[in-house]
């Protein structure tokens, strides 16, 4: 990755909150309707693209709704519409909007939303991947970013792998609350320019019109549903595809991402362990190699960026290579384990991969995880 | 699968209207139990059944014409019957 530095020569990088990352990338996007509605940790986006709508820096149509699940409800109208919608929400804000999150998955609606994730019940705002989590199922895409600078380029791929015509279905960017949204951290910002040449405009592939009128999600009957599912399925597979290609193109004309929806830090060829874990534990785990190495421990981390769909080919081929696997979870499915590791340990069975499996919750309700946690967790297992 | 012209487009679940877009053929006629049989030499064109009949299965292609049945959608409810003055109208099993 490219080191972002703040220079005569590169007055792009600026300091950005998470959630000023959001906006910014939502801003160069370009979309032309903004329903949403403020739940914190999210605030600060909805606030700040309220206010650049209202300073007249970005033309579009924000709609001040009065619930989420309204948003969610006048994003899918606005994108059946024909235009490129976003949204985004949080923790209990996500749930509330839930039927409607189904709605948009399951009959392929592409529209943009990042969930800044955030405990749920009892109240409390700190993060944890429980929100996200719960709608992993939902037939949306789920990216899960590392840090600020993650934030923008996932943002603005996301637009570009949802409005793909052979992928065709919502995209969900997952951020961790107040460990990114509300800190500030150096992002490189494209310029519009270089924004409009990655990302063209939106070109709906079906578009409510009263002069060829159609009704869209009526009621379907069971050889509908399948079939509409199975499509599904292939979008998502479709998706497998089409998502390192974009984060490629990504990579060819700004420099970072890489063509993995995976991304390895340290040598995996030389690895005696690896640890895997998502979002911001992924970069924590990777503040905690330096520490393992001069205990002896040489590992690796290995941290989807994509969870949907499930980057199983790249994450067996890495797994292949390491002897002993530390899963860290940041939610659970209760009732069983970690989603993270429940999915892992699926495709290393169904892959036949030799290697010794640990699995660990940590940071629910935003319980601190430092990398000199994950460096004593991975010596027990050494 | 890794070329993009292979791969299989989405299926959006899009409805057209179309007479009779019910699921199957749409013959939604076929749910009735009984049905309602129009006696012609007793009507007085009043159109109650017409203005009533809750799925504007009951028709007048012109005024001052009788009333039929279309019986393609009529659900057989009854309140055609009902309302009529002139006992024009009787329920039959189906």
């Amino acid at each position: 990755m490219r080191k972002v530095v703040q220079t005569m020569k590169n007055p792009n990088v600026q300091l950005l909150t998470g959630n000023a990352a959001v906006a910014t990338a939502a801003k160069l996007a370009r979309p032309k309707v903004i329903p949403a509605y403020p739940i914190t940790p999210q605030t600060l986006i909805v606030e700040t693209i309220s206010g650049m709508i209202a300073r007249g820096e970005f033309d579009c149509d924000f709609v001040n709704v009065e619930s989420e699940h309204s948003a969610m409800g006048a994003a899918i109208g606005a994108s059946l519409g024909g235009v490129r919608t976003f949204t985004a929400t949080s923790a209990h804000g996500l749930l509330y909007m839930g039927e409607l999150v189904w709605w948009a998955g399951v009959t392929r609606v592409p529209i943009v939303m990042p969930v800044v994730n955030r405990s749920l019940n009892p109240w409390n705002i700190w993060p944890d991947h429980q929100d996200s989590m719960t709608f992993r199922d939902a037939g949306w895409i789920q990216f899960y970013a590392k840090n600020n600078q993650e934030v923008l380029d996932l943002t603005l791929c996301a637009f570009k792998i949802a409005e793909h015509h052979k992928v065709w279905m919502p995209v969900m960017i997952c951020l961790d609350g107040f460990i990114l949204s509300h800190t500030s951290a150096q992002v490189e910002i494209p310029t519009q320019e270089e924004v409009d040449e990655f990302l063209p405009p939106f070109k709906p592939l079906a578009m409510l019109d009263p002069d060829d009128p159609f009704a869209h999600g009526s009621l379907t009957d069971s050889k509908g549903i399948w079939e509409q599912r199975m499509s599904l399925i292939d979008g998502f597979n479709n998706a497998r595809v089409i998502i390192p290609k974009v984060f490629h193109e990504y990579y060819e004309k700004f420099g970072r991402l890489s063509k993995e929806m995976i991304e390895i830090v340290g040598d995996i060829n030389d690895a005696n362990v690896a640890i895997v874990a998502i979002g911001t534990l992924g970069e924590e785990a990777e503040q905690s190699l330096e520490v393992l190495n001069k205990r002896g421990i040489k590992a690796v981390v290995i941290r989807p960026r994509v969870i949907r769909p499930f980057p199983k080919k790249e994450l067996i081929a890495a797994l292949r290579k390491v002897p002993k696997l530390l899963v860290i979870d940041r939610a659970v499915s209760f009732g069983n384990a970690g989603q993270l590791a429940i999915e892992i340990q699926a495709e290393l069975y169904a892959n036949k991969v030799d290697i010794e499996f640990h699995q660990i919750i940590r940071g629910l309700g935003g319980m601190d995880v430092t990398y000199m946690d994950i460096a004593s967790e991975v010596g027990k297992i050494m | 699968m890794d070329n993009e012209s292979e791969m299989k487009d989405p299926v959006l679940p899009l409805g057209r209207p179309t007479v009779g877009s019910a699921p199957g053929p749409g013959t939604t006629g076929d749910w009735r139990t009984s049905k309602p049989i129009f006696f012609e030499e007793q009507c007085t064109k009043c159109y109650q059944c017409w203005l009533y009949c809750p799925e504007g299965t009951i028709r007048v292609d012109a005024k001052g014409e009788y009333p039929y049945i279309d019986y393609v959608y009529c659900k057989g409810c009854g309140i055609c019957v009902h309302v009529c003055p002139q006992d024009a109208l009787k329920m039959e099993k189906e």
